[in-house]
């Protein structure tokens, strides 16, 4: 019996890999109008369940209907053709044309080889009265739009093609709060006009505030369904990972030392405007603030990646000067941890070994020439210390998770001895298993001493681990407070400048 | 997880994904081989009737035809790993000949010196190619393209526009063994120029393989930002992969001098460069850096060879050929990128 609600249905849907099973036997309904989160860890299915609705892959065995007929894409032009929009994380935006031209793109109206201006105005017109955003011009380029802006096109880009299921693919994660917020309430315009909406996040606040049903996905198989507002976020995270995580933010004990990185007065070419912060062995300090707020552009900075205008950077008590040479700050222990692990932080080529231990490499060298062997093994004990799950030393880091990614990048610190952490992001994009691993890794070098750094757009995980923590807004750095001191509510108070 | 899970998990994995990942790598590196046996095979078929492509005089030749190729593209192979290229090999192999030529017939320098500076010379080429490279920032394909017709018309200046003749008695006994088909004594079977160039390109794979300096190449051609992030002076690394790879191409001027049997020649190799870098691509390298080995290139440049042979005695006209070459260069590189998609 099929739900007259229902506008796409997926039963029993098989689709294997080689020996391994990326989706068992999952079926999950669509109605009209609601707000469906897909949850799960990475490597639980989500994106081969989203490459299966838009047609990228045919699943093995198992049907789906989309609005009581068969539906079965051979490809994402098919899947749109029919009403299942996707909109994906990378966003597929010409960033030279208009937005007019963006959202007509791929099925422009046209009379004879000419694009009817007309019809596509009246089209663009009525899809972003929707949206309702003033910033989002006919006229205006697409690549001057924030990312927020140019998501709001994609969605746009849907609309005009009279989507029926639009599928967003982890919409927030480069969002600014703002514009996270504009998305959230255009997704309940589009609800509200009887779309179907599926989402996937690894938010999970975020999911909880939007979502009005939730499919938990675990090794392939949809292991829960229900309401939302029947629900809990704790039992949620224990339908994601099949275990308890009574300690998410594991507290490690730890003893603030001597000053290890000071930082006053520096500014950079265009961000940051002012910081001054200071830090202790031991310690965590986090850094709050909005994307864009200048907090990754301080971070590179004080590693001297970033040109400066002015400032001081003392590591150790040794000045650090302008020179934009990474290599000396790493000499006296400081580490960068990239926010963009895909485009700076890994050579995805390469194998884990090679990216693990480039910034040390000469300690497995004479007179040049490498220890292959050494460093091997040295590889695989740091590849133990922080669990990576792999083949071994010589695989590409390109073809591991983005949990492991993650995990090898702060292997790479370890290994290069650096005992003062600039982590930026270090959670982003990453399953909430190996969340938890960073967590409590971070909390255990802290406790041996090492200093930390923390950007985080995820207040959550700020507020769980770190000491002190001070809020970036519009390029100038607030006082560092202990956490104690803070509120969420002060922390957003801050970074919005109110 | 615990413990004990993640390690059943790891040796459960590890031996799949393992044997993946040497498949993988098998492939990559049979790639060009089987390339090579099929054109091989096919020129075979082609010239049954003569039998003279089969034949191991007609191998000695492909051998000293790929010799000066062959040398070039081991620069060129440092070059594309590091993520770069470099327009102007064909130039400065006419430059050396050219200065070589004038060094021993204007300066009265002995030949081996003046080879030996040739050398020195390509290497400075490619030092003054990667030095505006980092220095202006700008990109490879347009600061090599100025040092093609730079190099180029240095080599015309230097010569007035002809060939710079060496005398005979100037020549050492060895000048003309250096590439002879038929070597003597006999036991080299091969000329003595390929055996250096096998030499070299042992030298530059273990270097690839075992040095720091090596594994940097990899590291900016695959990432520049990572290799920056993780502290590696990505401006001198570069500068000692266009000086490296110019001392490569200056040998292979200083070859190309002995296999003009000593003359300096301007307008000598035009066109060089596209066959080096396609031989590279061949074999595995690829324009956006961070792949590439020896062994691909080396497969790449007989390949070439093999084809440019293959179609003489095949009796394929020379306009045939080069749409014939042509043609392979585009599947070669098409076929690369198809199993490139295979591994994301």
């Amino acid at each position: 019996m099929i739900d007259p609600d229902t506008i796409l249905s997926m039963k029993d849907v098989v689709k294997s890999f080689g020996s391994g099973r990326a989706l068992d036997d999952v079926s999950v309904d669509l109605r009209c109008g609601e707000v469906h989160a897909m949850i799960g860890e990475n490597g639980a299915g989500k994106s081969t369940l989203m490459k299966i609705l838009s047609g990228a892959y045919r699943p093995d065995s198992g049907a789906m209907s989309l609005g009581g007929s068969r539906y079965a894409p051979r490809g994402p032009r098919e899947a749109l053709a029919k009403g299942v929009a996707m909109i994906y994380q990378e966003l597929a935006i010409a960033p030279h044309l208009t937005v007019e031209a963006n959202i007509m793109l791929g099925h422009e109206r046209s009379r004879s080889g000419l694009i009817r201006r007309d019809e596509h105005r009246r089209m663009v017109m009525e899809a972003l009265s929707l949206l309702d955003n003033p910033d989002i011009r006919p006229e205006a380029i697409a690549g001057t739009l924030s990312v927020g802006g140019q998501q709001l096109v994609e969605v746009a880009r849907a609309l005009v093609t009279n989507a029926r299921v639009i599928v967003f693919d982890e919409p927030t994660s480069s969002l600014t709060e703002r514009d996270a917020t504009k998305l959230f309430e255009v997704i309940r315009k589009l609800r509200g006009k009887g779309i179907a909406i599926v989402y996937i996040s690894h938010f999970l606040e975020e999911v909880r505030r939007l979502a009005d049903r939730y499919t938990v996905l675990r090794d392939g198989r949809a292991v829960e369904t229900g309401r939302m507002a029947e629900t809990n976020l704790n039992a949620i995270i224990r339908a994601m990972v099949g275990r308890e995580l009574t300690e998410l933010f594991p507290k490690s004990e730890r003893r603030p030392g001597e000053v290890v990185l000071s930082v006053s007065g520096m500014a950079g070419r265009v961000l940051p405007i002012r910081a001054n912060l200071e830090i202790r062995r031991g310690e965590i300090l986090g850094i709050a603030g909005l994307v864009g707020a200048g907090r990754t552009e301080l971070l590179r900075s004080i590693f001297g990646l970033d040109e400066v205008r002015s400032g001081r950077v003392l590591v150790k008590g040794v000045e650090m000067g302008r020179s934009l040479r990474p290599r000396k700050r790493m000499e006296r222990g400081v580490g960068l941890l990239s926010e963009d692990r895909k485009g700076e932080g890994l050579a995805l080529r390469r194998s884990i070994e090679d990216n693990l231990t480039y910034p040390a490499l000469n300690r497995h060298a004479r007179w040049g020439w490498l220890d292959l062997k050494g460093r091997r093994a040295e590889a695989s004990r740091w590849m133990k210390a922080v669990r990576v799950k792999s083949a071994g030393p010589g695989q590409a880091v390109g073809d591991l998770s983005g949990g492991n990614q993650q995990k090898v990048a702060i292997a790479r610190l370890l290994h290069q001895e650096a005992d003062v952490l600039l982590l930026d992001e270090p959670t982003r994009g990453i399953d909430i298993g190996s969340k938890a691993e960073i967590y409590r890794m971070i909390g255990d070098l802290a406790a041996t001493g090492t200093a930390v750094v923390m950007v985080s757009s995820y207040l959550p995980e700020l507020m769980g681990i770190c000491d002190r923590l001070a809020v970036m807004a519009r390029g100038v750095l607030s006082e560092a407070r202990p956490i104690g001191a803070w509120t969420e509510d002060a922390v957003m108070n801050v970074a919005t400048g109110g | 997880m615990a413990v004990d899970e993640f390690e059943a998990w790891s040796s459960q994995t590890k031996v799949n994904l393992g044997l993946r990942i040497a498949a993988r790598r098998l492939m990559t590196l049979l790639g060009p081989f089987v390339g090579l046996i099929i054109v091989t095979g096919l020129f075979a078929f082609l010239t049954r009737h003569t039998g003279s492509f089969l034949t191991s005089a007609n191998w000695r030749t492909i051998a000293v035809q790929t010799v000066i190729v062959g040398t070039a593209a081991l620069g060129m192979t440092v070059i594309m790993i590091s993520g770069g290229i470099d327009l102007s090999v064909g130039s400065v192999v006419a430059f050396v000949t050219v200065a070589v030529a004038i060094l021993v017939r204007d300066l009265g320098v002995s030949i081996p010196l003046a080879m030996a500076a040739g050398i020195v010379i390509g290497g400075l080429c490619g030092l003054f190619n990667g030095g505006l490279i980092t220095g202006l920032g700008v990109v490879p394909f347009i600061i090599t393209l100025g040092g093609l017709k730079i190099f180029r018309g240095l080599a015309k200046w230097l010569a007035s526009s002809t060939g710079v003749y060496v005398s005979g008695d100037a020549k050492p006994w060895w000048f003309g063994k250096l590439l002879a088909i038929d070597p003597k004594p006999e036991w080299l079977i091969v000329a003595p120029g390929i055996w250096m160039l096998l030499g070299l390109s042992l030298m530059v794979a273990f270097g690839l393989r075992y040095s720091v300096l090596g594994r940097y190449f990899y590291a900016i051609g695959s990432n520049e930002a990572t290799a920056r992030l993780c502290g590696i002076n990505v401006p001198l690394v570069k500068l000692a992969v266009y000086g490296l790879a110019g001392l490569a191409t200056g040998l292979a001027g200083v070859l190309q001098f002995v296999y003009l049997d000593g003359m300096g020649d301007p307008v000598t190799a035009d066109g060089l460069e596209l066959q080096v870098i396609a031989a590279v691509v061949i074999g595995g390298g690829s324009l956006s850096g961070g792949e590439g080995t020896v062994l691909g290139t080396l497969v790449g440049c007989l390949f070439m060879s093999v084809l440019n042979n293959g179609c003489v005695h095949a009796g394929i006209s020379n306009a045939s050929q080069d749409i014939i070459i042509g043609a392979i260069i585009v599947v070669a590189v098409a076929l690369d990128r198809l199993r490139r998609r295979g591994c994301d």
